[in-house]
């Protein structure tokens, strides 16, 4: 339940998860996202690094942590997507992944990658922390929410906890974490993982389904 | 006169759960206590209002709350050297609820307090006060 050991099975999700990290450094962030990547992609998934920093950054600091990122990204097995902001007024071009698209553009990333799952590390909402964007980081989770609901994805969004300094977040901060499933701390004194964030779990429609049919195979 | 034991009791248990929602984070930390104190509970009444902090730990965390208790039961427990043992309850919340009747019925000292009481001996036995006391 809870402890540093268990860090490292944190990063080992099951398709469906829609799991959170707090950090304090950023050293932490690129542990657990890139920990969250690297072993995505030696399981054979196909991840999606959302990211506001330009592609060759990320492609650099994802080498200093043991990942052949170009590599990857040749085999059609990484994608670092640059998500924009709409900002008021500024220039956005048509093409560009905004959080308001970005629900179709991973839906179809995901039809994509037949009988193969589905990572997505977001380093976004750290971004939208920094410019303090509270209503863009609740569209934002809640299009990772109903991405995680469709079959064979799991996501990871990373928080910065030393930027939680004002009413206004701490308001948030319950949605934060019952929105997600799986929640990983980390600060200077130690880490704590929570397996199980949020409300009991009810059975899904989908399990019982599942279960029947089990059971009807083995009367 | 000596502080009554509840009171001590329930000083180290608001010490304690500091200690445990300190590895979250510092900025959660904050968060939390400032949920705390939308519900009226101020940081020296943890203590004394642990049912309601743990349902303020369930709004915040959902099940994940469990979490903070285990590792506030972990400090007390160290505090008063007692097994943490949590599979002699149904619940961390039940278990903490054992040892804080332990506590009292067997008029247990933390070790922050007994520390505390130690170098006051010693200021007594010299007759007057160790020169680093006012």
């Amino acid at each position: 339940m809870l402890g540093e050991t268990n860090l490292g099975t944190f990063c080992d999700t099951d398709p469906g998860d829609h799991s959170v990290v707090f950090f304090e450094k950023s050293e932490d962030r690129y542990t657990t996202l890139f920990e969250f990547v690297r072993k995505g992609l030696e399981i054979g998934d196909v991840v999606v690094y959302l990211t506001r920093m330009n592609e060759p950054r990320i492609v650099g600091l994802m080498g200093r942590y043991g990942i052949e990122a170009r590599k990857s990204m040749r085999d059609g097995r990484l994608r670092i997507l640059s998500v924009l902001f709409s900002s008021g007024g500024t220039h956005n071009p048509k093409r560009a992944i905004t959080i308001g698209n970005l629900k179709r553009e991973v839906s179809m990333l995901a039809r994509e990658v037949k009988g193969r799952n589905l990572r997505i590390a977001s380093s976004l909402p750290e971004h939208l922390q920094t410019e303090n964007k509270t209503r863009e980081i609740l569209r934002l989770e809640r299009v990772m929410l109903s991405v995680a609901g469709e079959k064979r994805v799991s996501i990871l969004c990373a928080y910065n906890s030393r930027r939680l300094k004002r009413p206004s977040w701490f308001r948030m901060f319950p949605f934060l974490t019952t929105i997600h499933g799986k929640g990983a701390f980390i600060s200077s004194q130690g880490s704590v993982v929570m397996d199980e964030l949020g409300p009991p779990r009810t059975r899904s429609r989908n399990e019982h389904v599942s279960r029947r049919g089990r059971e009807n195979e083995n009367p | 006169m000596r502080t009554p034991n509840v009171s001590i009791m329930y000083d180290t248990l608001a010490m304690c759960f500091n200690e445990a929602i300190e590895i979250l984070g510092a900025g959660i930390k904050d968060a939390i206590y400032y949920h705390l104190a939308r519900k009226h509970i101020q940081k020296l009444e943890i203590g004394a209002k642990f049912q309601e902090v743990e349902n303020t730990l369930a709004f915040l965390f959902g099940q994940g709350a469990k979490s903070v208790m285990v590792l506030t039961l972990e400090r007390l427990c160290e505090q008063y050297s007692l097994p943490l043992r949590l599979e002699y309850a149904n619940s961390p919340t039940e278990r903490l609820q054992q040892v804080k009747e332990r506590i009292l019925i067997d008029k247990l000292l933390p070790k922050h307090h007994r520390k505390r009481l130690d170098s006051d001996r010693y200021e007594d036995k010299l007759g007057n006060y160790a020169p680093w006391s006012d």
